[in-house]
């Protein structure tokens, strides 16, 4: 009777994409049954966060948590998760980078509340009530977690071994866990610590289209052009992050003939996803005359480029260099 | 009064928990139901294009994606005429 | 009262601008010592990463010093870094960082006065911003 690990999987201020890229295993999900006893997955099967507490020290064998941490409980959840696991894995790109939810870095809470619970035009408010982490109403205490004015990633938080990066992670990346899973048990033995579960190259190693000469003059937006099916985006105009995205997706994104938006963060070398990626644009925008080029000119230019910081750090503000807007007036 | 709490409310998507309080008799004083997490997607939307508003909605929830990437692309076609 | 003295790096090209300080230190020109020169071969060869990471660890300006514009001694090389100083500062003011924190000069190698002109320039206009946003207390990130 074979031996199985035992498998936790727990979750940050998630979209839940990742739990559907679990299970977009289909069939083979099965094997992951036969290999692998749940013993955390609310998302998925009901336990509770008391399961979880219960479960004693590197008892558990392999934990994925996705998410950003956002609130005081995910962040719990992370530490709880790392203290009762043998191996810590970030899955998904809100968890190895701080993914899309890491955009709140370019905001604060307090803007955050005012939208959500004062301006948005469905919301009647009128005495802007606003989440506390305690109340007592009716002689009832109740208490929610707190809200960070930041979003971190997983390894800004706890110690990672691995990361299975994507947004979602692609099916041929989740798949490879299960080798993993069944050589541990076979032998013992695990990938070296810090193995990213993707391409060690990126994306244009395997981008399907032709690539010519990299010389743009003009950005187009989608609406502005009709993309030749068979260039390589970036050559056309259109803003890619492919040569700053690590590959390994299967360039799904490419194949619908949409630019990449770097959700599988940096390859290895790479301090910084989106200083790369303004390296490689400003090298390649209007290089064809740029003797010529007035400073008013190369100005004009790069403001074709709508918004650097959502379009360079979409997936990777929170492990950036300069990880956040700084507060006016004060702390970050 | 005892209390009994749900947490997290499990098998879907997103994270909440009920705590239902009951009082002496054992009967149900009150419930609440309360959101454990806010991402500010209202909020940090502002500021960006248009044309990235499909890609960043879908990452409201990995269960409907679509809906809301058509939904936010329709602000994508209104803008066109505004 | 102390007061502020910023701390600036500099990176200045081999061919133009480390020349044109190397001039001015020659010369004997004064200016003020709070500029940290690091040299590269060419400007165009500084990644925005360098920039970026010199503020993250608490520079409270840089200054990037090239040959003029058809000078370069790769030819194109000065071009490259217009644009990508260009975009960076773009990045920095809408992270909230003033972008006049970040300066690119053109320097040749005959202009040791020049240099030492639009450094003691520079440094004066951030000790006017005061020190960086990124560097009050509590304000470093995890």
């Amino acid at each position: 009777m074979d031996k199985k690990i035992k498998l936790a999987i727990g979750l940050g201020s998630t979209c839940s994409g990742c739990d559907i890229a679990i299970l977009d295993l289909n069939e083979k999900i099965l094997v992951l049954a036969s290999l692998a006893e749940i013993v955390f997955w609310p998302t998925a099967m009901d336990f509770k966060l008391s399961d979880l507490e219960r479960i004693g020290k590197n008892e558990i064998d392999i934990s994925l948590q996705h998410g950003t941490i956002r609130t005081s409980e995910q962040e719990h959840i992370a530490h709880l998760l790392r203290e009762k696991s043998k191996v810590m894995i970030a899955f998904g790109s809100c968890s190895c980078f701080g993914g899309i939810p890491g955009l709140c870095n370019l905001t604060s809470r307090e803007e955050i509340f005012e939208t959500v619970y004062k301006e948005t035009p469905s919301t009647v408010n009128p005495e802007f009530i606003t989440p506390q982490t305690e109340i007592t109403q009716d002689g009832h205490d109740l208490t929610l977690p707190e809200l960070y004015d930041d979003g971190k990633a997983l390894p800004q938080i706890v110690d990672v071994d691995y990361y299975l990066p994507g947004c979602p992670p692609a099916v041929e990346l989740v798949e490879r866990l299960l080798p993993i899973i069944t050589d541990f048990l076979e032998t013992g033995e695990l990938p070296p610590k810090g193995t990213v579960i993707a391409s060690d190259k990126t994306l244009c190693d395997e981008c399907p289209l032709t690539k010519e000469n990299k010389m743009l003059s003009k950005i187009f937006r989608p609406h502005e052009i009709i993309p030749d099916p068979k260039r390589c985006l970036l050559e056309q105009g259109i803003l890619c992050m492919g040569p700053a995205t690590r590959g390994g997706c299967g360039s799904r994104c490419i194949n619908a003939l949409m630019p990449c938006r770097g959700c599988m963060g940096p390859t290895a070398e790479v301090k910084d996803q989106g200083a790369k990626m303004i390296s490689a644009i400003a090298s390649i925008l209007g290089v064809e005359n740029e003797k010529d080029l007035s400073e008013d000119e190369v100005e004009k230019l790069l403001e074709q480029i709508k918004d650097p910081v959502g379009t360079f750090y979409r997936f990777t503000l929170p492990v950036a260099l300069i990880n956040r807007r700084i507060k006016e007036g004060s702390l970050k | 009064m005892k209390k009994v709490t749900i947490e997290p409310i499990t098998r879907l998507e997103g994270e909440a928990k009920i705590d239902i309080f009951l009082n002496d008799e054992g009967n149900v004083d009150n419930a609440y139901f309360q959101v454990v997490e806010l991402r500010g997607f209202e909020r940090f939307c502002q500021g960006r294009p248009v044309e990235e508003m499909p890609r960043i909605t879908s990452r409201i929830c990995g269960v409907c994606p679509a809906a809301h990437h058509m939904a936010s692309s329709a602000s994508d076609f209104i803008s066109r005429y505004v | 009262m102390d007061e502020f003295e910023p701390t600036i790096i500099g990176f200045c090209c081999n061919w133009c601008a480390y020349a044109g300080a190397d001039l001015a230190g020659i010369s004997r020109i004064q200016y003020p010592p709070n500029l940290r020169m690091i040299r590269v071969m060419c400007s165009g060869a500084i990644d925005p990463v360098y920039i970026l990471e010199a503020f993250s660890k608490g520079a409270d300006g840089v200054f990037i010093g090239g040959c003029h514009p058809g000078d370069c001694h790769y030819m194109a090389g000065n071009y490259k870094t217009k644009r990508k100083v260009t975009l960076t500062k773009r990045v920095l003011s809408q992270l909230g960082l003033e972008s006049q924190r970040l300066r690119l000069e053109w320097v040749s190698a005959a202009e040791g006065q020049r240099f030492a002109q639009v450094v003691a320039d520079f440094i004066k206009e951030v000790k006017e911003l005061g020190p960086s946003p990124l560097n009050q207390e509590g304000a470093r990130h995890g």
